[in-house]
């Protein structure tokens, strides 16, 4: 008679399954349409400021792109997430897995995984089609500049055009947007193990994103102690506890004009958006694993 | 107590345990999190990063949407468009108008030196020359010398700004000379600029040069001047040029200096 396997549980392997399974359905429903959008707004903005004589074309094209890129992979990674839990409830798919010995950790935490994935290759996906455009735009520039600037200029001319091309130094900025999005993912998961609805899920996520992105003034308010009334004061302590600092993400900005991101910077705001993560991904196993289902 | 009643009570701790456990969870992380996001934000502006602001000029310029675009991504490209419409000011000759989206895009987007450069070129040369030439809307020569003045100082202030938030950049200081040397003949200033620019990283190599000439013009520094040049003279054959040998040689006979 063979012994009775025993039933670890946690595996790695079912949350390794479930994140490739959930990768396929995401796939399936068609999400990377929306990197034909991004194309065609990089494209389209490079043709557009071919004319510009008033600001640096590359770096204008830099701005739409690294912008969109922020924009766009938050919007996938909320609608990915908002969908997840209510699709499984509504195809049953959550009640077959949890009879299985499958535990609400690793099923959260495949799901998840799942929309990481999918966020990593698509924000890779835009990263190539960007720094594509900015080379083909790099090479026009640098033609232009060929034909116009005296002899004594040519090498500091062909060299700002460089610059303002597509570097190195963007990755790391690229990546911060990358972690912002899987962020606001994970929080949105968090919302929806609270909420029955997508639509409540999605319009919260969505407020919870602008809330972020001004939760450094209310913290500054709050921690100053400016003189404010109580229930301002509160107010401002409430966002600060309570929300993420979403700012604290966006450097491209500053990396897209030539500031250097110092190696241990980076690793700090990666730690604190791991460190929220898992906080955010905590809170939504505890709501989950005592909601019923 | 009875078995049920028992059942009943636990059942609601439990429950009361599971709401009260992340509300708990979240607010300990909250009073961690809110000081180290700060020490963080600090450290960030200490590097350079997140000095933008948003005020109440750029929510009037950019609309109510465009000021949530800057808020939530796309503050660069924001600053891009107002930079764009400081374009369509410079055509239409609408200085002040200029003056204001420039600052606002500056404001957005303080780490591009370039537009801090190019909104002092506007203002110090391109609307303080405009004021000057202009004797149809103001025929009287000491008053368009006055709003010619007021221009060249807007550049100034630009200039000094953006040194403000880019404490590290050559360019800027090296500007800020050519402003102080050009358009106020303030040539104390202008040495003291220069001379800032040429310790900066990335500093080009004439910086020293321009900085010893504003010296030379110094009345009551022409010894100074003299050892300076001196100084780069014995560098070698890149820094001999016509202005710095003639400057030299100028100073020299002022000075009764005996040639070697």
């Amino acid at each position: 008679m063979h012994p009775q396997p025993v039933h670890s549980w946690f595996s790695a392997r079912r949350v390794a399954a479930l994140a490739h399974n959930t990768l396929l359905e995401l796939v399936r429903l068609k999400v990377f349409y929306f990197l034909l959008l991004f194309a065609l707004l990089v494209i389209g903005s490079s043709i557009f400021t071919v004319n510009f004589s008033f600001q640096n074309p590359l770096q204008v094209l830099k701005d739409i792109g690294l912008g969109a890129m922020s924009i766009f992979s938050w919007l996938l990674g909320l609608l990915c997430t908002a969908g997840l839990l209510p699709k499984d409830r509504e195809d049953r798919t959550l009640y077959t897995l949890l009879a299985k010995p499958v535990s609400r950790l690793e099923y959260l935490l495949g799901k998840l995984s799942g929309v990481f994935l999918l966020l990593a290759i698509a924000v890779a996906l835009m990263s190539v089609m960007f720094a594509g455009v900015l080379a083909l735009r790099e090479q026009q520039e640098i033609a232009a500049v060929m034909q116009s600037s005296p002899p004594e200029r040519l090498a500091a001319d062909i060299a700002a055009v460089r610059a303002a091309a597509f570097q190195a130094n963007l990755i790391p900025g690229i990546l911060l947007i990358l972690l912002k999005a899987l962020l606001c993912s994970t929080l949105t998961l968090l919302l929806s193990t609270l909420a029955s609805s997508t639509v409540f899920t999605l319009l919260t996520s969505v407020v919870i994103y602008l809330i972020g992105h001004v939760q450094g003034v209310a913290r500054e308010a709050w921690m100053s102690g400016a003189d404010s009334s109580a229930a301002l004061r509160v107010l401002a302590g409430f966002v600060a506890l309570v929300f993420p600092d979403l700012q604290l993400f966006n450097v491209v900005d500053e990396i897209a004009v030539g500031t250097a991101l110092p190696a241990s910077l980076f690793w700090q705001t990666t730690g604190f958006g791991v460190l929220y993560i898992a906080v955010y991904f905590l809170l939504a196993q505890v709501l989950f694993s005592s909601k019923e289902i | 107590m009875p078995p049920d009643r028992l059942l009943q009570t636990t059942g609601r701790r439990v429950k009361g345990l599971q709401i009260a456990l992340p509300v708990l969870l979240l607010a300990a992380f909250g009073w961690w999190k809110a000081p180290a996001e700060h020490r963080l934000l600090k450290t960030q502006r200490g590097a350079g990063f997140q000095l933008a602001s948003l005020s109440a000029d750029a929510r009037a310029q950019l609309g109510q949407s465009g000021f949530i675009a800057a808020l939530s991504g796309f503050r660069a490209l924001m600053a891009d468009l107002l930079w764009i419409k400081a374009g369509t000011s410079f055509e239409r000759t609408e200085w002040s108008r200029m003056q204001l989206l420039m600052h606002t895009a500056t404001r957005l987007q303080p780490r591009a030196v370039l537009f801090w450069e190019m909104a002092q070129a506007h203002m110090a040369y391109d609307a303080a020359t405009a004021m000057r030439m202009d004797d149809e809307r103001q025929p009287s020569p000491a008053l368009r010398r006055k709003a010619e003045l007021q221009f060249i100082r807007i550049g100034e202030t630009f200039l000094k700004d953006g040194i403000a938030f880019n404490s590290d950049s050559s360019r800027l200081w090296e500007k800020l000379g050519d402003l102080y040397s050009r358009r106020l003949y303030a040539h104390r200033e202008a040495h003291e600029a220069y001379l800032e620019a040429a310790r900066r990283p990335g500093a080009m190599s004439y910086l020293r040069r321009f900085s010893a000439y504003e010296l030379a013009k110094i009345p009551g520094r022409e010894a100074d001047a003299y050892n300076a040049l001196k100084a780069l003279y014995e560098e070698g054959e890149a820094q001999r040029l016509p202005t710095l040998l003639r400057l030299l040689d100028m100073l020299g006979k002022k000075l009764a200096v005996t040639p070697e």
